[in-house]
């Protein structure tokens, strides 16, 4: 009886496993993928994590958030590389990627914000490029918050990480970034994710530099 | 039982599929194998797939079955595809992926070229270091003269390259040619050019062998391309001793369309109270000018510009007659200029893509000079014709009317074929004191090139130009050609060939038209090393001229001339932390047997060698940028030709080369925050070391007298401040959002 047991429980662990509908096997692999995005640490990670999410792209064409999380791990990876050479062909792919997941969720807070990642990135691999990056990056920004009136924490988390490296003549400051990144804090606060898919990054991050930046004044 | 065997079958059989997998491993390396970590390896239309580790290996489990396509992609490289039967044998690959020419890695076929861009990572200077460059006070020819291959011509504010005169450079904006780039200009006392800096985003400036689609430039081109939609609406103004100035541009709410004004008055008189100089001047230079513009995004990927400006220009200068010397002369000019430009772009299927132009110009010129006594009157006696030759006046009118299109379509990788055409319809009408002549040009041309990419590291670019001018009814063929290796670490060399006509000046053709077009060939070396802060490049250039004008008793082409050399640029940005610097250094050997030269010499304009040192610094902490630059040129040769009569020849009667040229500009940028503008200081001021220039000398009639050409007044000091305030909603937006 015991192996009789055993034999229905496999018989109907197997069926429920092949019966898994598309859109479960979609979300386990997000899911998968997030986790693995939770973890990267060096450019090796975020390139993996982004290959992932690309290949999930691939296969789901209605689909923006593997689209945009393959462009988050890609700018991420642009941030993270040692070799400034590195940077444009990363935020070349990461553009590629926003492009799609834009042609999908068009004028999305959280695309818009990630235009901006890119342009902060590309400045990092010339510093020539302030000039007329740095205003479009901040132009984003305020993009992505008009695009979400609730307040996006990851668009004042990037606003205020701009302002805070921009000297005071410009209009930026470190206090002036402090101020908007404690905005930031207090939107991820009240910050609801739409489902457990979609962005809800940054949060851990935002506090901590948030303290660094307090006790380093 | 029965029914529990059954049961056990079928579990086994779904259970078989279920677990029936593949392991899938292998290496994925380049073309010379090296491993490549980060590759995507997946099997096409599912999920299953791996990324490749530090040492190219990869390794993966799916259950995918029967035939599928395993595919392998990295950034920089051809995608690798592969039909592999999936049953439950591992299968192990071996990948070898092939580089992908792209912009970021391959071979610059335009390395011959300097190119101010934000966007692209190979070049050599950025737009704002031509605002930036002290010498040159926002203008874009200035700023390119503290480049190699430039001469230090101080007494003309045109590009003098290579061995070759001012107006053998020719300026494009948008692709189509601008017929009076610069403002008006006293003889011997430069000025500057029409068109603010700011106006463009992209700045090329060719010092020889450029594309096809471009002529009517025997030496350089200055390619400009203007900027496309403002970020956001903004109001500016501009203050200074020297002028006043405003504009607006407003970016329309949806983001797709924009329009500006602007005006401007400049008036030199309370600055040359301030700063003597040397000619006296009855009318300080003054200008009025007015601009407007349009951009507007016709679809995705479609843009239709337009900008249009008016311009007038007075001044009036007396200067001692140079063979009697109780006489004066003076010089009046008055110009009036009106540019405008149309310029339309679209992606017209996924390869190909449409840029067409349109322009319109016209240019009046009103030049009286007179000879006066030592009361400003004009003078009346008996004088010698060559001195009663000096009164006289000049109108000038000259229209110029463009069309153009090219189409680019892009091929394989970064491949493209260009072709187009162009139709310039020119009228110069002058009117010398009674004598009035007019000249119509049509001039069409069709070109086409090919960039082609044998490989990442090997590129080529074959042109050719047709060209046909009804003026002198002839039909010209230039080829051009442009071949470019990559040798590893940021290096690379060129070599470019070309042909380069260009109709002679329209003084010439008013008393011959049956000329051929003048002629150049260019054959260039290039070798350059960039880095993302270091910038080397040498060139190595050799350039013969054909069909220049030359005349004695008749207007003729046989005219020729060469000039060769050597030239070293390095821009280093790191050595020194915050300090960024280059230096250029140039050689030239160049002689031509033209205009009324007696043989083969030297021309006036050239100079051996020519060095300058362009040095910046922003201070963060003081909101400030300091910079310097050092120009330095050889002396130039000067010559007394006089006709003699006798054989209908000319003759050399005295000859003699200048002082060297040394000029040290400084300027202080300084940012600040006023009310809700944002201000930049300028001040600068060139040749800080009054140092004495002397541009060349000229002869009175007799040869007796000479008298060195030197600029106005040894130093230029500018003083203002620029104001800008951005209009911009979002910023209430997020006011109200927080």
């Amino acid at each position: 009886m015991k192996k009789f047991a055993f034999v229905l429980f496999t018989v109907w662990a197997t069926q429920l496993i092949m019966a898994q509908t598309p859109n479960e096997k979609y979300v386990g692999f997000m899911k998968k993928s997030l986790a693995l995005l939770d973890s990267a640490r060096g450019p090796a990670d975020w390139q993996a994590a982004a290959n992932n999410f690309e290949r999930i792209a691939n296969n789901e064409k209605t689909e923006w958030l593997p689209a945009y999380y393959a462009a988050y791990a890609m700018v991420m990876k642009a941030y993270a590389v040692e070799n400034v050479k590195d940077i444009d062909p990363a935020c070349e792919k990461a553009d590629a990627m926003i492009a799609l997941a834009e042609s999908l969720a068009p004028n999305h807070s959280e695309i818009t914000t990630l235009k901006a990642m890119v342009l902060t990135a590309k400045m990092r691999a010339d510093g020539g490029r302030g000039m007329t990056m740095g205003p479009q990056a901040t132009q984003y920004c305020q993009q992505a918050l008009q695009q979400q009136p609730l307040g996006n924490p990851r668009a004042f988390m990037q606003m205020a990480q701009m302002l805070y490296y921009t000297p005071a003549a410009f209009g930026g400051g470190k206090d002036a970034g402090i101020g908007m990144l404690g905005k930031s804090v207090a939107a991820y606060d009240s910050f609801k994710p739409e489902s457990e898919l979609h962005p809800n990054w940054g949060k851990g991050y935002s506090v901590k530099l948030l303290e660094q930046w307090k006790s380093g004044k | 039982m029965k029914y529990f065997t059954l049961l056990g079958l079928y579990n086994l059989l779904t259970l078989c599929l279920a677990a029936q997998s593949t392991v899938l491993s292998g290496t994925v390396v380049d073309s010379r194998k090296r491993p490549i970590t980060g590759a995507s390896v997946s099997i096409k239309d599912s999920y299953d797939g791996a990324t490749t580790d530090s040492i190219g290996k990869f390794r993966f489990v799916t259950t995918e079955a029967g035939t599928q396509t395993l595919l392998v992609s990295f950034m920089g490289f051809k995608s690798w595809e592969q039909v592999v039967a999936l049953g439950s044998n591992p299968l192990v690959f071996e990948v070898q992926l092939k580089e992908e020419p792209n912009e970021l890695t391959a071979v610059v076929i335009t390395a011959g070229s300097f190119e101010a861009s934000d966007q692209k990572k190979t070049t050599v200077l950025k737009p704002l270091d031509i605002v930036t460059t002290a010498s040159a006070n926002a203008d874009v020819a200035a700023a390119m003269r503290t480049l190699p291959g430039t001469q230090q011509v101080g007494e003309s504010a045109e590009l003098f390259v290579r061995g070759g005169e001012g107006y053998e450079t020719r300026q494009f904006i948008d692709g189509t040619t601008v017929a009076n780039p610069f403002f008006g200009q006293a003889p011997n006392i430069a000025s500057r050019g029409r068109f603010s800096p700011f106006l463009f985003k992209g700045t090329v400036f060719s010092t020889g062998g450029y594309s096809a689609l471009y002529g009517q430039a025997m030496s350089s081109a200055l390619i400009l391309e203007s900027i496309d939609l403002p970020d956001q609406s903004s109001a500016s103004a501009s203050l200074s001793p020297l002028f006043v100035g405003a504009q607006y541009q407003h970016l329309a709410k949806n983001k797709n369309s924009s329009w500006g004004i602007s005006g401007g008055y400049t008036n030199l008189s309370l600055y040359f109270n301030l700063v003597k100089q040397r000619p006296d001047y009855f009318k300080a230079p003054a200008i009025s000018n007015g601009e407007a513009n349009f951009r507007i995004k016709t679809s995705k990927t479609g843009m239709l510009k337009f900008y249009g400006s008016y311009q007038q220009q007075n001044l009036g200068l007396r200067n001692p007659d140079i063979d009697i010397d109780t006489l004066k002369n003076s010089f009046g000019l008055t110009n009036a200029n009106i540019y405008t430009n149309l310029s339309y772009r679209e992606r017209l299927t996924g390869r190909m893509k449409l840029n067409a132009g349109f322009s319109f110009s016209l240019n009046k010129d009103d030049i009286r000079q007179r000879v006066l006594n030592a009361d400003n009157e004009e003078a009346v006696g008996n004088f010698p014709v060559f001195v009663q030759q000096k009164n006289f006046d000049l109108r000038a009118k000259g229209i110029l009317v463009q069309g153009r299109a090219v189409v680019d379509y892009k091929l394989k990788g970064l491949s493209a074929l260009r072709a187009g055409a162009e139709y310039w319809y020119s009228q110069d009408q002058s009117t010398f004191n009674v004598f009035t002549s007019r000249l119509k040009d049509h001039y069409t041309s069709v070109f086409g090139e090919a960039d082609l990419y044998l490989s990442n590291a090997l590129a080529a670019r074959v042109g050719v130009r047709a060209e046909h001018t009804s003026l002198l009814q002839r039909t010209n063929v230039a080829p051009r050609a442009s071949l470019a290796y990559k040798l590893g670490g940021g290096a690379q060399v060129t070599a470019d060939y070309g042909m380069f006509y260009q109709k002679p000046q329209s003084q010439f053709l008013l008393f011959a038209n049956n000329l051929p077009q003048m002629r150049a060939d260019h054959y260039i070396l290039t070798y350059q090393k960039v880095t993302l802060s270091r910038v080397f490049r040498t060139q190595l250039f050799h350039k013969s001229y054909k069909q220049l004008i030359k005349y004695g008793a008749d207007t003729t082409s046989n005219g020729k001339g060469y000039a060769r050399g050597v030239e070293f640029f390095w821009r280093d940005k790191t050595t020194f932390k915050n300090f960024d610097y280059w230096v250029t250094y140039s050689y030239i050997d160049t002689k031509r047997d033209y205009l009324n030269f007696p043989f083969e010499m030297q021309p006036n304009f050239a100079a051996n060698h020519t060095a300058n040192l362009v040095v910046k610094r922003f201070f963060t902490k003081m909101s400030t940028q300091f910079n310097a630059n050092y120009q330095f040129a050889t002396g130039r040769p000067y010559y007394n030709i006089a006709y003699n009569a006798s054989n209908n020849k000319w003759d050399l009667r005295d000859q003699g080369r200048t002082i060297p040229f040394h000029s040290l500009s400084l300027s202080i940028n300084y940012l600040k925050n006023i009310g809700k503008a944002f201000g930049v200081f300028v001040f600068s001021v060139n040749n800080a070391l009054n140092s004495r220039q002397v541009f060349g000398y000229t002869y009175s009639y007799d040869g007796t007298n000479k008298v060195a050409t030197v600029p106005p007044a040894n130093r230029f000091f500018f003083l203002g401040v620029f104001l800008s305030w951005g209009v911009d909603r979002t910023q209430d937006a997020i006011n109200n959002n927080l």
